[in-house]
């Protein structure tokens, strides 16, 4: 659902950041925010509670290429994972345009992928969106810690266990050193971008 | 030995990744794998070392827990609720004041949402709602004699005209009478000015055509061998959509209610009169936040 604004001349469009509680989100945003200086256009929105954990989003606008003639700019949101926040992860998803969802690849957070997975599916539906059809990538995070010798899973367990169905692109990365963070945005932002026209009947 | 290193290990890097579950469950794995080893001096100190950390990280999650029972949302997430509340659609500003006003009072922010509807009491087209909703914010919060002493303060300062006054009395007493607390009322029953406040007295041309204003409702329960109603209390209402707060236990009279369903038989409470109608559920959720905490919100559309 992007905003036109033709007297401005901008898209606006939302993309979520989504996945269970600790599997680097924010890290993801983070990382963005720095490496992508010159395309962020806002301050980073980041509350955390005294648990050290994101209460609420993140809030990260930037700037792409014209899309006929008008710009495109991006909001990028986080959701807190706790199971406690479920009306604020509904909450964010409205009016999303394009999700990543961001998998953690520790094997002792199998399951709370899964779930999560499972969550968004359903949120999701309830706004009248299909997880089948909404522009959607996935990233296995924390891919660095394979050489600390903690049990990761492996990338094919990990498409087995979540992309079976989906089949949308994944990307392995490490939102700490940043392998695999842009490349992940990249990829939903042009799946969101693609959708965008044809919702706006724009094909060129 | 290598057992215990490779399990204190993997718990230090769960701890620093915030995975304090996983990292307390490799923990105690050490130390029960420790307690089966022959006594040894470094055995102990290893074991106390462990038994510390145990104690820290189940100290560490009680306290997230209870972080969690009581989520406050800061001044700044309620800002960011309001903004995203009006995200997706084009709305006025004080259009989208209303709504993110509503959201607030939908995850139980109602001493927020008050603040927020106080700043459109000056807005010709939304202020009887607005009125209207702080009457409901503060009963919702039990303070019944609030909502009195608000309404006495918008007579003192002529906030409305007379017409309004008296929609927003009858509102009011309603509410009230509908928690048994008319009593309140009864010493301002001469309180509404007998003159318009307005010296020049313009029409209200650009007052919209008030919906009518509904106080409780009682779902009338499918299959039952008798009639068995549920009776709730509005806890919002934006034209024909109804928002109220069921119990688990309401709820499980419920519970095969979901988006789309047709409810087909409720009885709507108005201020002077009740009429039968439908309505279709447009959501259903447990409520996670706040102090409705584990109630449900039931989101329902008028039908005829
Ligand atoms: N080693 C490693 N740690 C990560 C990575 N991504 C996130 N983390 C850590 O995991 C913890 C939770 O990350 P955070 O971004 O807050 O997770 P969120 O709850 O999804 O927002 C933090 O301690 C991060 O430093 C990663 O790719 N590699
Ligand atoms: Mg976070």
């Amino acid at each position: 659902m992007a905003i036109v604004n033709l007297k401005k001349r901008e898209i606006e469009c939302k993309i979520v950041y989504y996945g269970p509680g600790r599997c680097g989100k924010t890290t993801n945003l983070e990382y963005i925010h720095k490496a992508f200086k010159k395309q962020v256009t806002s301050e980073m929105v980041s509350i955390n509670t005294d648990g050290d954990r994101t209460l609420f989003f993140d809030f990260l606008p930037m700037e792409l290429g014209k899309l006929k003639g008008c710009d495109v700019r991006v909001h990028l949101y986080t959701v807190p994972g706790q199971v406690q926040y479920t009306s604020t992860r509904k909450l964010v998803l409205r009016g999303v345009d394009g999700i990543v969802f961001v998998a953690d690849s520790l094997e002792v957070r199998r399951e709370k992928n899964m779930l999560s997975l499972k969550d968004l599916h359903q949120n999701l539906k309830e706004y009248g969106l299909s997880i089948l059809k909404i522009p959607l990538v996935l990233q296995f995070n924390k891919r660095d810690l394979a050489k600390e010798g903690i049990p990761l899973m492996s990338a094919e367990q990990m498409e087995k266990d979540l992309n079976k169905q989906l089949k949308v692109p994944s990307y392995p990365g490490s939102a700490i050193t940043g392998e695999g963070v842009g490349k992940t945005l990249q990829a939903c932002l042009k799946l969101t971008i693609q959708s965008l026209k044809k919702e706006l009947s724009w094909n060129d | 030995m290598k057992e215990i290193k490779t399990l204190i290990q993997e718990a230090e890097i769960y701890q620093s990744q915030g995975l304090l579950q996983d990292a307390l469950r490799q923990y105690i794995s050490a130390s029960k794998i420790l307690l089966k080893k022959e006594q040894s001096e470094k055995k102990n100190m290893l074991m106390r070392s462990i038994t510390k950390k145990i104690h820290q990280l189940e100290q560490s999650l009680y306290n997230n827990q209870q972080d969690l029972k009581t989520p406050k949302l800061s001044k700044k997430s309620q800002d960011l609720v309001k903004n995203l509340s009006s995200y997706s659609k084009k709305l006025g500003k004080d259009e989208a004041l209303l709504e993110g006003a509503m959201s607030l009072a939908k995850l139980g922010q109602y001493k927020s949402a008050i603040t927020e509807f106080n700043k459109l009491l000056t807005n010709k087209k939304l202020c009887v709602h607005a009125a209207k909703n702080i009457i409901r914010n503060f009963i919702a919060l039990s303070k019944p004699e609030m909502a009195v002493k608000h309404y006495k303060r918008w007579i003192e300062k002529k906030r409305f005209q007379n017409r309004q006054f008296e929609n927003i009395r009858l509102f009011l007493e309603s509410n009230l009478k509908n928690k048994g607390f008319e009593k309140l009322l009864s010493s301002h029953n001469d309180t509404i000015p007998e003159k318009p406040p307005t010296s020049n007295n313009q029409p209200i041309d650009d007052e919209p055509e008030e919906p009518l204003d509904i106080i409780s409702i009682g779902i009338i329960l499918e299959n039952r061998s008798k009639e068995e109603t549920l009776e709730l209390d509005v806890n919002f209402q934006s034209g024909n959509n109804i928002n109220v707060i069921l119990t688990s236990n309401d709820h499980k009279l419920v519970e095969h209610y979901s988006v789309g369903y047709k409810i087909p038989q409720i009885r709507f409470f108005l201020v002077n009169a009740l009429f039968i109608g439908q309505g279709i559920v447009s959501s259903f959720s447990k409520i996670t936040l706040g102090p409705k905490i584990d109630n449900y919100s039931l989101d329902f559309e008028i039908i005829d």
